[in-house]
């Protein structure tokens, strides 16, 4: 196997080289940080995702005006399923977070809180 | 508080202008919603007048009408200076007359003037058994039914807490989709509507089922039907929807029902297979706040039901699930809200036309709406015990059909407004029957 970077002047011919895994590395560190950010899903804590999807519910979805904390519950703010939705694509586009039905129960998505706990919890068939 | 001159339109407004004027060629009278509070006690008809008459935002909303300064300029909701009051009508009603729903309503529809209904207006019904029950009457072009929610709120509470009426009008609190939060060129806003007609034009390709009715649709009359359900049955329906995975999801539970039943009422009469178009209507006020009242702040999801889905519920049910899903990841709704925001300029002939030509008229297979907990936290109304609140939506046509699901305290109710020449009683008694069927299986 030849690996030839031009641009920065070198040629590895042996696999085992560690020059070569350095490099296969860099390329799916850089594949991830385009495609989901560079947060790994499994780096992020739920209080990350408590500030970040506050921000957005914050400016997407919420009034102005609207009494709003991490625990406040969210059909009290009228939080139906379509914003529900656009919350949990949210977490699917910038996290690579996906929850998948059957732990989308009226308690793992009560709040904010409550929605990142269950975001950052392994899924039960991982 | 200071009143708004003038206000523009907002697209939905139009596209109800616009709905209404194919309703009317239709032979109706326009689309008449109301929302009815019943209530433990009577209330004073004169208190009632006077917290009516008292609220500027009544008196400002009775007064409004559209006007269009030139060809092609944004239409505006301006005061027509005439200072008429708001109807209300009070009335003391025999306890056998309000058993019956199709007479008391009738008794109670808004009042005209010159033979044109107040866009707004209200009724009180004082029974004889010492209940009560308030009719807010509104024409759909004036608001949608949140913002009934919000001014039935304000009348319940007047008139000591007049600071509630400045969310009651037109403000920034309606959500915009994200693409046009960050462009606000025409061009671009011009694309991102592109999109959703691109999308409607695909879920609305004919043939489309329709309920036809029997003999001539034009003479006949709007009834209601109110399918109830009790605590215990909502709470298993509630659990069915969990079992299926739908637990966030009721409404999509509830379409898939409707649909099955209108598809048993069309097997019954013998109606050809055809796919099903229901528009959904999406509320797009911002959540947590206290308005915007007035003007309907509305989009729509819309869903296509293919034959063989209909067949089972499981399968239209993740189909219906796929489509929600696709249609929020592609921002639709929002782009077909921007879409109704441009289109504000073209005149109500050419706007009715480019909405029923390519269907022929037929706007959808029927309408169905989920309007969620009705008025929650309002359990008292000028000092009453709130005993129920319902939705009466208008039976829109053509087909002439809508399925309104509603809650109030934990209890489900289906209300059907449709044109009499539609569901003879056969009808609704089978689309009952298949209804209870789907919600809660272990009857069927």
């Amino acid at each position: 196997m030849i690996i030839t970077c031009s641009c920065v002047g070198f040629t590895v011919t042996d696999p085992d080289e560690p020059a070569v895994w350095l490099l296969y590395a860099s390329f799916w560190y850089l594949w991830r940080a385009t495609t989901v950010g560079m947060k790994e899903p499994h780096e992020v804590t739920a209080d990350d995702l408590v500030r970040d999807l506050l921000c957005f519910i914050r400016s997407t979805i919420l009034a102005d005006n609207a009494d709003f904390s991490p625990d406040t519950p969210f059909d009290k703010v009228g939080i139906d399923s379509v914003s529900l939705l656009e919350i949990l694509l949210y977490l699917e586009r910038n996290f690579d977070i996906y929850i998948d039905d059957q732990r989308l129960t009226p308690d793992n998505i009560a709040s904010v809180r409550q929605l990142a706990i269950t975001a950052c919890a392994p899924s039960p068939g991982s | 508080m200071k009143m708004l001159p003038e206000v523009e339109l907002s697209g939905s407004d139009y596209f109800l202008f616009a709905m209404d004027r194919i309703l009317r060629r239709a032979g109706r009278s326009g689309s008449l919603c109301r929302l009815v509070v019943e209530l433990e006690g009577c209330i004073d008809p004169e208190e009632f007048r006077h917290t009516i008459n008292c609220s500027q935002v009544l008196q400002w909303m009775v007064n409004v009408q559209k006007t269009s300064r030139f060809p092609f300029a944004l239409p505006r909701w301006r005061s027509n200076g005439t200072g008429n009051a708001v109807p209300v009508t009070c009335d003391r009603v025999a306890k056998h007359c309000s058993g019956n729903r199709e007479t008391y309503f009738s008794f109670h529809g808004p009042p005209e003037q010159d033979g044109i209904h107040s866009p707004l207006s209200f009724a009180l019904a004082n029974h004889d058994d010492h209940r009560s029950t308030c009719i807010l009457n509104w024409d759909h072009t004036l608001m949608d039914a949140h913002g009934a929610e919000i001014l039935m709120r304000h009348v319940a509470r007047a008139p000591e807490k007049q600071e509630i009426l400045e969310g009651l009008l037109p403000s920034n609190q309606v959500s915009v989709g994200g693409r046009v939060q960050r462009s606000q060129g025409f061009g671009e806003r011009l694309s991102y509507a592109r999109k959703s007609v691109r999308y409607i034009a695909d879920a609305s390709a004919m043939p489309i089922a329709i309920l036809k009715p029997n003999g001539n649709n034009r003479e006949c009359a709007d009834q209601y039907c109110t399918i109830s359900f009790s605590e215990e049955e909502t709470e298993r329906i509630v659990s069915q929807c969990e079992t299926i995975g739908l637990s966030y999801y009721h409404s999509l539970f509830y379409l898939a029902a409707a649909a099955r039943a209108v598809h048993a009422v069309r097997l019954r009469k013998k109606e050809g297979d055809a796919p099903y178009l229901i528009p959904v209507p999406l509320n797009l006020r911002r959540k947590g706040g206290s308005g915007p009242a007035f003007s309907n702040n509305v989009s729509f999801l819309f869903y296509r039901i293919a034959p063989e889905e209909i067949q089972d519920f499981r399968t239209m049910v993740v189909s219906l699930k796929d489509q929600m899903r696709n249609q929020v990841m592609q921002e639709i709704p929002h782009s077909y809200a921007e879409m109704m925001k441009i289109l504000r300029r073209l005149p109500l002939p050419l706007y009715s036309r480019l909405l029923s030509g390519p269907t022929g008229g037929r706007l959808a297979s029927f309408f169905f709406s989920y309007t969620g907990e009705c008025c929650p936290g309002m359990d008292n109304f000028m000092g009453q015990l709130v005993r129920q609140v319902t939705h009466l939506a208008p039976a829109t046509s053509i087909p002439g059909l809508s399925v309104v699901f509603m809650r109030h305290r934990n209890r489900l109710k289906a209300i059907l407004s449709f044109r009499n020449s539609l569901l003879a009683e056969d009808d609704l008694k089978l689309f009952e029957e298949q209804l209870r069927k789907d919600l809660l299986p272990e009857n069927g």
